[in-house]
């Protein structure tokens, strides 16, 4: 396996159990589902046992990967964030430790990361989300990011349901809106590597 | 639920925010409603676009190796190969007693024993100690712990860094410590959160994503077992300090 291998034959190399294919995968996206980890936990260690676990189900279940469904990094790193939200209930630790959404610690590394195309992607969804009001940007990083359902969010902020609920709708509308109307912003192709 | 109070909510449905209740009623009703289902694979890109706002961070280097030993281990045998990251479950019978015969004293917050993590760090300081051109730098307690001691070695040549301290108190479980990082511009942020349950000295491995010149200080802060409430300050009495910028 090499790095010009395409990711369909990586994937289907994985589902007959090619141990390099998935080293080279794992090559390709450890610093993604890594980080992805780690803004969830907030914790280097437990951010590298998801990391692990991510790529061991990807091990285990390539063939559930649906090409017509999403992107592959899309599949990927939302695996990871279902492991690392599993892992923070686990713990009984929900109260997070970072600041809400949008921290954009590495902008450098991101660009080494993405193709062109992407980074300006990112550069424009990091707009959107800055425009809108801190309070739904803190409502939709709780429930995205740490798994808080309505009733969670308003107890940890100590806030009407009612509210949450508005927050979030406000929110998450006022994104589809700007999204949907901003052609950079649509992903066409598998575009984070 | 009336349909227009149901699209309402598919926005949170997409992010995964509903209650238990709220989400099987929506679920009951996308099966026969197209323009609903429709509905809710935008705000799912919208929702699952949120994944590139995440700060990217170079993943520990150890990864790769530990991933090639985890799939090459028969399904039988993999719970005894020792691989530095392995399951919870996995670890915490062994751990326990790896614990008991080496006196572990350094455990991650709310987490069962993890003895690769403090031979990890231990290690790590010690290779430090050993390479030329290391900043090493002496932490100074807050006056209430007055009794702790120690220093970080860093090398500013990879900007790694480890934390050794002595004569930390053990805590209780509803207490942990919290390493704070500072930026020069002032920027806070929590370096990871640590239980202490045994005596003996503390290792603490310090991820820095920037260059070493890049940071003040780094800090300790006694808090709850979950962390400060706050995302950027400590809520609890400070522990110790270590000041970069003076070194």
């Amino acid at each position: 396996m090499s790095q010009d291998d395409s990711l369909e034959v990586l994937l289907e190399a994985i589902q007959v159990e090619d141990e390099a294919a998935l080293c080279e995968l794992h090559r390709r996206y450890v610093n993604l589902v890594y980080s992805v980890a780690y803004r969830v936990l907030d914790d280097g260690m437990a951010a590298e046992e998801v990391t692990q676990d991510t790529f061991l189900r990807v091990w285990q279940k390539a063939a559930l990967y649906d090409p017509d469904k999403g992107e592959f990094v899309t599949w990927l790193l939302t695996i990871t964030r279902r492991l690392a939200i599993d892992t923070l209930r686990k713990r009984q630790r929900r109260r997070p430790s970072q600041p809400m959404l949008f921290i954009d610690e590495n902008p450098d590394l991101w660009e080494t990361q993405l193709s062109s195309g992407t980074s300006e992607l990112r550069r424009s969804l990091l707009a959107v989300l800055h425009e809108l009001p801190p309070e739904q940007q803190d409502a939709i990083g709780l429930a995205y990011f740490y798994g808080m359902s309505h009733s969670d969010i308003a107890a940890y902020r100590d806030i009407p349901l009612g509210t949450v609920k508005t927050r979030i709708r406000q929110g998450m509308k006022k994104l589809r809106t700007i999204w949907l109307s901003d052609a950079t912003v649509h992903p066409k192709q598998d575009s984070l590597t | 639920m009336e349909r227009e109070y149901f699209l309402d909510l598919i926005p949170a449905y997409a992010l995964g925010a509903l209650d238990a209740e709220e989400a099987a009623e929506v679920e009951s009703l996308l099966a026969d409603d197209l323009e609903a289902q429709a509905l809710l694979d935008e705000y799912r890109l919208v929702a699952d676009s949120l994944l590139l706002t995440v700060g990217l961070r170079e993943a520990p280097a150890h990864l790769a190796e530990d991933l090639q030993q985890r799939i090459a281990a028969p399904p039988s045998t993999a719970a005894a190969a020792a691989p530095v990251i392995a399951p919870f479950q996995r670890w915490l019978s062994a751990a326990a007693i790896l614990a008991a015969i080496f006196g572990l004293t350094f455990i991650l917050a709310q987490s069962q024993p993890r003895h690769s993590y403090y031979q990890q760090a231990k290690a790590r300081y010690e290779q430090l100690a050993m390479t030329d051109g290391i900043l090493q730098v002496s932490l100074s307690p807050a006056e209430e712990f007055d009794q702790v001691a120690g220093n970080l070695l860093a090398n500013p040549a990879d900007n790694s860094a480890v934390l050794m301290i002595e004569n930390l108190p053990v805590l209780n479980q509803d207490q942990a410590y919290q390493l704070w990082i500072v930026t020069t511009e002032g920027v806070v942020s929590s370096g990871g959160v640590y239980a202490k349950t045994t005596e003996g000295p503390t290792y603490i491995i310090v991820n820095l994503d920037e260059p070493l010149s890049n940071y003040r200080n780094f800090g300790c802060s006694l808090e709850p077992a979950e962390g400060s409430p706050f995302p950027d300050r400590r809520s609890g009495p400070g522990v110790f300090r270590v000041a970069l910028t003076e070194a």
